[in-house]
């Protein structure tokens, strides 16, 4: 998880004023209050030793003062005879049930609280550090200022060791290392990511990355070239110059896929085989549909029905919509209703479902059925799990665009995104096609459904859309070797039209599959091609064209639209 | 070899061989929408003396085209060749570069050719196809091939050659590159008509058979009809031909994938007749 810069913020005066360690001495080098989640069992606080000696611990405690009642310490560990601690060694002291990854050396019931709150070392009278956290104001508990907590971080000696006698100086929040030297000679950290678009609708889309990233080691790093890497592949390369600890740079780099699918983004520094060689994970990138898409949102209603989105599953497998999560610009991400989905289903969740179930009676008794029977049909539909992302329907002046809604699968990558433009007037704003074609316009648009919406069933701007770009392919490519080993041919049926039939052709005119049809009339259709021919034998590699031919009830075509796909076994 | 036992082999060779051999004919490339050579073409609508009359060769013809019209598929053609005498010996040398696609799929291909003799000649080719999907390449193909042929008769009314590919060595990594040119060709001409049958197999195995029929009708004018009946791919075309100069058309369109236009203009002088 990225830490936001102002925390490094301390860090950075933390260690630009370093003076260096005092004389060797046993400290309390870091500490975990407040971990991410529950409390029990992963709390722990670190000895170090910097002198030069081994020191005996028989007899010294480990004592918790509460802020709250001003010097009041507790007992929390006792070394017991034997225990000792060579130059340099670590003493971990975990919570019972430790449930952490590294060996503690004893276990107690630490319950340290989320400050103001202090931690002391004692042996008999003599106090041998002492650190307070939180907003601590009684001077007797702390050495200098108190160090401010931060939840889910521990906190850290930057470097392992060092006391100036100041702990808002010694201490740094970072992400708990028990029983392990805190910061790394070369390390960096990501401190914010920017992906723009969050996610991308098809493959020539270029996307900017933008990461955030301080040098969180504690030696400088020296001139390397800083390349993205995608999927596994060298991407494009930014040279950085020399890099001293705990500085924050912001590093851009622009790249185009080559194909839909999810992508694996990270950051090298330098090149392996050197000694600050570094990898850095960015997370992912949806290109192109992914297995659920954001098809319709209503995020200004005018009839009191409240908010609500649309799901749709594009792929052929029923998807589990638990791990899935909805967000706003702003807003934390809520979980989706844990349902299973068809392929090709649609879910509509909404804010109010009292108030969406009372919208779609006002319709009926308008006797409104107009073109989509289903919205005043349907059963009240299901919300999320948490508060509803709320969304802005005009632009702050931060931004150029009201709001965005962002869909979220279980890895944590935003596999879809919509961006929502201020004064909608009351329409949905309704998703065209899953993957649009280049040059085919804006893929989002206002709905035209007299309903202003159409929760559950075809969008009006895809019915409007089969006249100029009715077939598309998910991923263009075909590419078993990178894990796309199917291809989604997807259009609609226009209401005209009874029936269709999609083939596939080769360059020089030979029939290469026929992938079928029906007569089951308007409707939107995803067709799965596996990447066989008739005779069920692999297609080789290179170009084909899919032939959609929309037919009438008496068979006769109506209208012809043809797609380029490629077939590409690359690592062959 | 005597003349007349080449010949004989070389027929046998090609009625014998053209079945075996994985490669397309077909309207897929830009070269392949005229099968008639331009020197006969240019006797059919010029008459004989207009090809008969060249002794030395040099032309640069340049092609283009769009498969199925679909924006997706431009094609591009650009080829040069001279012809010349080297110690008795006729030589021949072409280039030859064709492309096809854009960004979702790009195709280069080129294609060198050196040939020795006159009316019967041996011709090497070396064809290599370059080819990328969404900018990234893909393994390239590139053939070696040999082909022989000559006029098994020829006087004033009727005129048969043949042409047959001998062999042909795979040297890339794509197996599945575009083919340029059929294995077995016999070309017909009777007074202002010639009739040009391509014989081939398409790596799928399916038996390939392409026609080019022209028609001069005088003044440097001809009409063509070119047609693949396997692929169902046939459609007309123009031949146009001024001093030096000639201008071909096709028109063929394929039953679902729909129709493909292409023009190729050349300048210079092609040769002699084949025969």
């Amino acid at each position: 998880m990225p830490i936001r810069s102002g925390l490094f913020l301390a860090l950075s005066v933390a260690h630009s004023l370093t003076p260096g360690l005092t004389s060797g001495a046993l400290l309390i080098n870091e500490f975990l209050p407040d971990p991410a989640g529950p409390d029990a069992g992963q709390e722990f606080v670190e000895l170090l030793n910097t002198g030069g000696q081994t020191h005996c611990l028989d007899g010294v405690c480990l004592q918790f003062g509460n802020g709250v009642e001003s010097a009041q310490w507790e007992t929390r560990w006792t070394g017991a005879v034997g225990d000792s601690l060579r130059p340099g060694e670590r003493f971990l002291i975990v919570d019972r049930n430790w449930l952490g990854p590294a060996q503690g050396q004893a276990e107690v019931w630490l319950g340290l609280q989320n400050g103001p709150d202090a931690l002391r070392l004692q042996r008999d009278d003599l106090t041998l550090d002492r650190v307070g956290y939180g907003a601590l104001t009684d001077t007797a508990m702390v050495e200098g200022a108190a160090v401010p907590v931060v939840a889910g971080l521990a906190l850290a000696r930057r470097p392992d060791g060092r006391d100036t006698q100041d702990n808002s100086r010694d201490f740094v929040p970072t992400e708990p290392t028990p029983g392990e030297p805190n910061f790394r000679p070369y390390d960096l950290r990501l401190l914010d990511l920017q992906l723009d678009p969050p996610s991308a609708d098809r493959p020539d889309v270029p996307v900017r990355v933008t990461a955030e990233l301080v040098n969180i080691g504690t030696e400088f790093l020296p001139a390397r070239p800083l390349q993205l890497w995608v999927n596994q592949e060298p991407g494009p390369t930014a040279m950085q110059e020399g890099w001293a600890p705990d500085d924050v740079r912001t590093v851009s780099l622009i790249f185009q896929a080559t194909h839909a699918g999810p992508h694996d983004l990270a950051l090298r520094h330098g090149d392996p085989g050197q000694t600050d060689f570094l990898t850095l994970p960015l997370g992912g990138l949806q290109v192109g549909p992914g297995p659920v898409i954001l098809n319709e949102v209503q995020g200004a209603p005018v009839h009191h029905e409240g908010e609500w989105c649309e799901i749709r599953v594009t792929g052929s497998e029923p998807v589990s919509l638990g791990t899935f999560a909805l967000r706003d610009e702003e807003g934390e991400w809520v979980a989706l209703p844990d349902t299973v989905l068809a392929p090709g289903a649609l879910m509509t969740v909404c804010q109010s479902p009292a108030d969406f179930t009372h919208w779609l009676a006002d319709l009926a008794a308008h006797g409104y059925s107009g073109d989509c029977p289903d919205v005043t049909a349907g059963e009240a539909p299901p919300t999320v799990a948490g508060s509803w992302p709320g969304l802005n329907n005009t632009a702050p002046d931060s931004r150029d665009f009201a709001d965005r809604l962002y869909l979220r699968d279980g890895t944590g990558t935003v596999i879809d995104h919509v961006t929502l433009e201020a004064d909608r007037s009351g329409a949905s704003w309704e998703r065209r096609v899953p993957a649009p074609e280049p040059g085919s316009g804006p893929n989002w648009r206002p709905t035209t459904s007299p309903a202003s919406g159409t929760p559950g069933c075809a969008n009006s701007v895809t019915r409007l859309a089969v006249a100029t770009a009715g077939l598309t392919a998910a991923p263009p490519v075909l590419d078993p070797d990178s894990g796309s080993g199917n291809l989604h041919l997807s259009f609609t049926v226009p209401e005209t039209a009874q029936a269709w039939r999609l083939k596939l052709f080769d360059l020089w005119g030979h029939p290469v599959r026929d992938l079928g049809g029906d007569a089951r009339g308007s409707g939107p259709r995803d067709v799965v091609w596996d990447g066989r021919d008739d005779r069920g034998a692999v297609q080789a590699d290179g170009p084909c064209v899919a032939v959609l031919e929309i037919l009438d009830a008496t068979g006769q075509g109506l209208s012809r639209n043809r797609c380029l796909i490629v077939v590409r076994r690359g690592s062959r | 070899m005597t003349g007349l036992s080449l010949r004989t082999v070389l027929l046998v060779w090609g009625l014998c061989l053209w079945p075996a051999v994985v490669l397309g004919a077909g309207l897929r490339d830009l070269s392949e929408a005229w099968l008639i050579d331009w020197p006969d073409a240019l006797a059919l609508v010029q008459g004989p003396s207009a090809a008969d009359s060249l002794s030395t060769d040099w032309w640069l013809q340049v092609g283009t085209g769009r498969l199925f019209q679909m924006p997706e598929l431009p094609q591009q053609r650009l080829e040069t060749g001279v012809g010349f005498h080297l110690g008795g010996v006729r030589l021949g040398l072409g280039l030859g570069w064709e492309t096809l696609g854009e960004s979702l799929y790009r195709e280069n291909q080129t294609d060198r050719w050196l040939s020795l003799g006159d009316t019967w000649r041996v011709v090497l080719t070396d064809e290599q196809a370059l080819r990328s999907v969404a900018g990234v390449s893909m393994p390239d193909s590139r053939r070696l091939s040999l082909q022989a042929g000559g006029p098994l008769t020829r006087g004033p009314a009727w005129a048969v050659r043949v042409d047959c590919r001998l062999l042909s060595v795979d040297l890339g990594k794509g197996s599945d590159d575009p083919p340029r040119r059929g294995l077995a060709r016999l070309t017909l001409t009777h007074y202002h008509l010639g009739v040009a049958v391509a014989l081939d197999r398409d790596r799928t195995g399916v038996p390939q058979l392409g026609v080019d029929l022209l028609w001069g009708l005088g003044r440097g004018v001809g009409i063509s009809f070119r047609a693949d009946p396997v692929t169902g791919n046939w459609g007309p075309g123009v031949t146009l031909a001024v001093g030096r100069m000639q201008v071909r058309t096709s028109h063929v369109g394929h039953p679902v994938l729909g129709q493909t236009h292409r023009v190729m203009v050349g300048v210079g002088r092609p040769g002699r007749r084949s025969w």
